[in-house]
């Protein structure tokens, strides 16, 4: 096939994937800002880079790639994503393209799949300790799955505090991988969803989502339903910043480690879900009517001191 | 013949009823203590009870701490349930007065803050005769006092703190302080004010900072109950001389208020820091534990400041009192009397929880259990210097009275709000003089 007939094709398969990559299930939230893989394509001159050495190295997992690993996009890299594209049925481009990505992904993930639970009976939630990188899946309480996780950069960090399962999406989008549930986290867009990269997973590299391997996501979507409880849990608590004053109207996440310690008292909060509401405010005001302080509702500078998350007196 | 025979028993029947119901609603609010809980029959007990927000090392928290006396207790009385309601502390008192006037209280009701002695004359039943004389000898007189009227304990007293001013004895030493006299010996207004002129005159932030909120009368009724009276309602009752003992609480606090060294009403933002942190060196008045709250941390990591629990100062010439928060357990019969059995079960659950649940949080609160048989220890041990837990035990005899009733609780309430407040706004902006306010309020109090 002459050049231009390979651009055609190319622009063809784009043409076709493009709905896949940008359209998102029903009720879905906006999209959180995890990035997906690069495009990654034979160029001049070549592309050369960490991403192509991963990829190398991932190819040459799957015996698609047999030459060394030198992170140059050459000849040899653009054979074996050919190879690779040929095998399972895609547009023979040699580009790593969104779709290229994901049945990689699709593909390292084939050899680890263990055989699926039965869905678990009962009350379903999540909980995901981000310092111990699993999500773990309860029924009624109990623990009854464990998966390994990727989350957050210290830099995007993944919102602690109890969410709710609020969209969800079984169309395939590059970076999401094969699902996604969004989060009820009012001060930005978190989800949980698969991964073109599963080589991430295990490590601290989104961009606050949590990123599962695709099979994984794939089996926990089907036993999660809008409104299933996600708690995140990790030590990074100790290091929220948290206003000198926090009072009603207040959103953000330095009102989840206010919400968590007022419940550690026995206050009813309802859910530790960063938005200073009208069950955070009541506590507030029973904390500060066994104080004997003036019951505002707002968690002024001394409240915060007594509850040790004041700075100065931080002690979580 | 046959209407005027049912008209006839129609009326007997209703002169039944009626003698029935008058007979239960006026049943004594005396129960012989000797009766005894029938083993045949089964027992649930209504129990309202405000939750302390507080916890525990091992991470329980106080309703773990009531679910579990209660399991104990029903497994100790296996005929006996205990229905707990949880009330918040914005609510519940007014959710028992509503009780009350349905005729219908918990049987058990515990709370903190007690407005009162006696609630309902007609429901609320005295404790007296169910305590035992070897258990009357482990409770403090003076806590007994706090909640006699008429001769009879009208609760089961679980706990109590009294109200202290909150001290770092470098810096109040550093001014001059006999620290040591001022706890066993107390402290009148003009030493308080020498204190205040020496921190003052030491520099800025280590002086003393008045806890209270917004609004001024809570630290000028604390002043004022420690100059003779012990209510609004005791000033206007002592006439001239009452006149004179507001007069001169108003100069205390118009000289403090002129000299800079208190601005009216204002709360300092960090107090609670600016204290642990050694920048203040008295705060008060404050309960002991929201000192422990803001300061466990502290006493923890050991940078604790030598902290010092002293009375109220007083007026010259008066004694000092200490507004305390004293917890109690009522015991509350319905208007549809459930038997004197239903009674003793309730005194008997009262009794339980009240001695438990005092002790177990006390050290929590830097308070004293009310119920102190042999040794038992007082809160704050292994916290506090001894000392300070000396001082907590010479507290029990300078506890402010309750007020009588919640009629009384509720006329103080209005003077304070109503008369105290607007005078006293009048009187720190100069408007007023301190004998004209006093006679402001006095007459209004009349």
């Amino acid at each position: 096939m002459p050049k231009s007939g390979y651009q055609v094709v190319f622009f063809l398969v784009l043409f076709l994937l493009l709905p896949c990559i940008t359209a998102r299930g029903a009720g879905t939230e906006p999209a959180c800002n995890c990035r997906g893989q690069p495009l990654l394509q034979d160029a001049t001159p070549p592309i050369r880079g960490k991403e192509v050495l991963d990829l190398q190295e991932r190819l040459s997992q799957l015996g698609y790639y047999r030459e060394r690993a030198d992170g140059l996009y050459g000849p040899a890299t653009v054979q074996a994503v050919k190879r690779f594209q040929a095998d399972l049925g895609l547009p023979v481009t040699g580009n790593m393209d969104p779709a290229t990505w994901a049945y990689l992904a699709w593909s390292e993930e084939k050899a680890v799949v263990e055989q699926s639970l039965p869905p678990p009976q009962g009350e379903i939630s999540i909980l995901v300790d981000t310092d111990a990188l699993l999500l773990i899946v309860y029924a009624d309480g109990e623990p009854y799955k464990i998966y390994p996780v990727a989350v957050g950069k210290w830099t995007t960090p993944t919102p602690l505090g109890e969410w709710q399962i609020n969209s969800m999406s079984s169309v395939w989008e590059g970076p999401f991988g094969a699902r996604w549930m969004g989060l009820s986290c009012p001060f930005g867009s978190y989800g949980i969803h698969g991964t073109d990269n599963p080589a991430s997973i295990g490590w601290e590299v989104s961009s606050g989502c949590i990123r599962m391997y695709n099979h994984d996501v794939i089996e926990l979507f089907d036993w999660v339903t809008p409104g299933t409880l996600v708690t995140i849990i990790g030590s990074r608590i100790k290091t929220v910043p948290i206003p000198g004053r926090l009072g009603p109207g207040d959103v953000g996440q330095g009102v989840v480690p206010l919400q968590w310690r007022l419940r550690e008292l026995g206050l009813d909060v309802g859910r530790a879900d960063g938005v200073y509401g009208k069950a955070t405010e009541g506590a507030v005001r029973e904390l500060q009517h066994f104080y004997r302080l003036p019951a505002s509702g707002v968690a002024d500078r001394n409240l915060l001191f007594l509850l040790g998350l004041a700075e100065g007196g931080k002690d979580w | 013949m046959m209407g005027r025979q049912g008209a006839v028993i129609g009326l007997a029947v209703i002169i039944l009823v009626g003698l029935y119901l008058f007979y239960q609603a006026t049943q004594p609010t005396y129960v012989d203590p000797e009766v005894q809980i029938n083993p045949d029959r089964h027992y649930t007990l209504e129990f309202w009870d405000y939750p302390l927000p507080m916890t525990w090392e091992d991470g329980t928290n106080y309703r773990d701490l009531v679910q579990e006396l209660i399991a104990q207790f029903e497994k100790e009385h296996p005929n006996i349930t205990i229905n707990y309601r949880p009330l918040p502390f914005a609510q519940g008192p007014e959710l028992l007065e509503q009780a009350l006037g349905r005729g219908s209280p918990p049987d058990v009701y515990s709370e903190p803050f007690p407005r009162g002695i006696v609630y309902h004359p007609g429901l609320q039943l005295p404790i007296t005769d169910f305590l035992a004389p070897e258990e009357l000898a482990s409770y403090s007189p003076g806590v007994l006092a706090a909640v006699e009227w008429e001769g009879d304990l009208w609760g089961w007293p679980a706990w109590f703190s009294p109200l202290v001013w909150a001290g770092n004895r470098p810096l109040l030493e550093g001014a001059g302080l006999d620290v040591s006299q001022v706890q066993t010996l107390g402290w009148n207004w003009e030493e308080f004010l020498d204190l205040a002129r020496q921190l003052a005159a030491g520099g800025e932030g280590a002086g003393i900072v008045f806890s209270t909120g917004p609004g001024a009368e809570e630290l000028f009724y604390h002043l004022l109950a420690n100059n003779g009276p012990t209510s609004l309602g005791g000033f206007r009752e002592e006439g001239d001389g009452g006149l004179v003992r507001l007069a001169e609480a108003a100069a205390f606090t118009h000289l403090l208020c002129s000299e800079g060294l208190w601005r009216g009403g204002e709360t300092d933002p960090a107090w609670l820091e600016n204290f642990w942190a050694g920048r203040a060196a008295l705060v008060g008045p404050v309960n002991t534990w929201v000192i422990r709250g803001a300061g466990i941390r502290a006493l923890q990591a050991r940078h604790q400041p030598d902290l010092v629990f002293l009375p109220p100062p007083h007026g010259i010439g008066a004694r000092e009192y200490s507004a305390p928060t004293l917890a109690l357990v009522r015991v509350f019969r319905q208007r549809r009397f459930q038997g004197a059995d239903q009674v003793k079960a309730a005194m008997e659950f009262a009794r339980y929880f009240s001695q438990k649940q005092g002790q177990a949080v006390a050290q929590r609160l830097w308070s004293l259990p009310a119920y102190r048989p042999g040794d038992l220890l007082a809160g704050g041990e292994g916290e506090l210097s001894p000392a300070n837990i000396r001082f907590l035990l010479r507290s029990q005899d300078y506890l402010l009275p309750l007020p009588r009733d919640l009629a009384q609780w509720r006329q103080e309430e209005k003077w304070k709000g109503e008369v105290l407040s607007p005078g006293l706004e009048k009187l720190l902006s100069g408007e007023l003089t301190p004998r004209e306010f006093a006679e402001q309020v006095f007459a209004q109090l009349q």
